[in-house]
């Protein structure tokens, strides 16, 4: 796997004052459906977990549709 | 859709000078990590790293709780005992976690996970 | 299998074809039930900058040309085929909403601007005799509701209304920026709402517009 770029080279398009450009960066890197989120957790340096965090996306909703059917049976009662 | 090219925005009002470092100071607060975002104990202080870890996700689910119960709360879905049980726990549970953070001297602004793509946590 | 780049769910199959990716990698559009998925297959995410961020958002306003709804998917999604078909499965009807909401309409971006917080305090609305948690619960309520309210633009409302068909609000409250306001307008009609913005006198407050943009802004909340 490729070394990821370090985090000057990367945070350097916030050095801009080309409004246009952070119109872009609004749109492309804080909105947008989000489909994607991993997490690698680990000590001491070493990686030890890759946590995939859309199927945790997935179990959140799954839950607030349960939520919403129990509460719809509550309400009925 | 006929949309100009991002750059021919020329006419109308644009930002000034101090309005742009102001929103180019809160995109670059906002966006997170752009590599997969790793979460690595701090070896100088493992205790610390744990709390804030444990803490983040626990204000986390305090916050989708809260959401969760203020939505029921505005359906009608929650009696009046249960609007302050609820509330009062949802209080406790903010206590709590504040309380727990001085002791390892996080304040409310460290409980926060940067989660690359999907930005920080809270 | 190699992983999928995602630049956009769609309402309709885009034609006569996808097109090309941000790295010229030819697209394809996945169907994961009533969804379609614009993908562009890869190895490794693109790096951030002004070049990619500029290719993919190209990427996107070309397919917004070509299909009535679209829903961009946030830059540097890359995940493999399955997972997004597992997600697009148990986010379906949440995502169908999205789409039907935008089809037809594109999104407008307004920064408000001003010195100070607004004077405009939402009072927490409790009952007299309630106990202290129900005051919380009623307080936080209220809290959260004007993170997501944009009274700023209260004299802009009258003309602005026949225009905005949809409203999101990321406030910063950080002076001179005190929010970002998102709208969705019908497409065509940027033009008509540019001029109410400038026309406008929003009081203590500046209002400034960019736009037409693809609506990044409309999808549905990623986490709870």
């Amino acid at each position: 796997m490729k070394r990821p770029l370090s985090r000057d080279d990367a945070r350097a398009i916030f050095a801009t004052s080309d409004s246009s450009l952070l119109d872009v960066i609004d749109n492309l890197l804080t909105k947008g459906v989000v489909v994607s989120g991993d997490v690698v957790l680990g000590l001491a340096g070493v990686d030890l977990i890759y946590a995939q965090l859309s199927v945790l996306l997935c179990a959140a909703d799954r839950l607030h549709a349960a939520d919403r059917l129990h509460a719809a049976g509550e309400a009925a009662e | 859709m006929t949309t100009p090219a991002p750059r021919d925005h020329a006419r109308g009002s644009s930002l000034r000078v101090r309005e742009l470092e102001s929103l180019r100071a809160e995109l670059e607060r906002r966006v997170g990590e752009f590599s997969p975002p790793r979460w690595n104990a701090d070896p100088e202080d493992v205790q610390r790293s744990v709390a804030r870890l444990v803490l983040t996700l626990v204000e986390f689910l305090r916050q989708l709780m809260e959401r969760q119960a203020i939505r029921r709360m505005d359906a009608g879905t929650l009696t009046p005992q249960e609007t302050e049980e609820v509330g009062q726990a949802l209080m406790r549970l903010e206590e709590t976690i504040r309380d727990i953070g001085r002791r390892f001297g996080l304040a409310p602004e460290d409980l926060n996970l940067d989660l690359g793509p999907l930005g920080r946590l809270i | 299998m190699s992983d999928v780049y995602v630049y956009a769910l769609l309402g309709d199959a885009p034609a006569p074809d996808a097109g090309a990716g941000l790295r010229e990698e030819p697209l394809r559009v996945m169907r994961v039930g009533d969804l379609l998925a614009a993908v562009g297959e890869m190895t490794e995410r693109p790096a951030v900058s002004e070049a990619t961020l500029r290719a993919h958002d190209a990427v996107v306003r070309r397919l917004a040309d070509t299909v009535d709804a679209i829903l961009p998917v946030r830059f540097g999604s890359l995940l493999t085929e399955s997972s997004l078909a597992d997600l697009l499965r148990a986010r379906a009807r949440e995502l169908s909403e999205a789409l039907a909401l935008v089809a037809g309409r594109e999104q407008m971006t307004l920064r408000v601007l001003g010195d100070g917080p607004s004077t405009d305090v939402v009072a927490s609305v409790a009952d007299e005799d309630a106990g202290p948690g129900a005051r919380y619960l009623a307080a936080r309520r209220a809290e959260w509701r004007r993170a997501r309210e944009a009274p700023e633009l209260a004299p802009l409302r009258p003309d602005l209304a026949q225009l905005v068909r949809a409203e999101r609000v990321t406030r910063h409250d950080t002076p001179p920026l005190l929010a970002s306001v998102y709208h969705l307008i019908d497409r065509g009609a940027a033009a008509a709402y540019r001029a109410v913005v400038e026309r406008a006198e929003a009081g203590a407050v500046r209002v400034v517009a960019t736009g037409p943009w693809p609506p990044y802004a409309f999808a549905p909340e990623a986490l709870g």
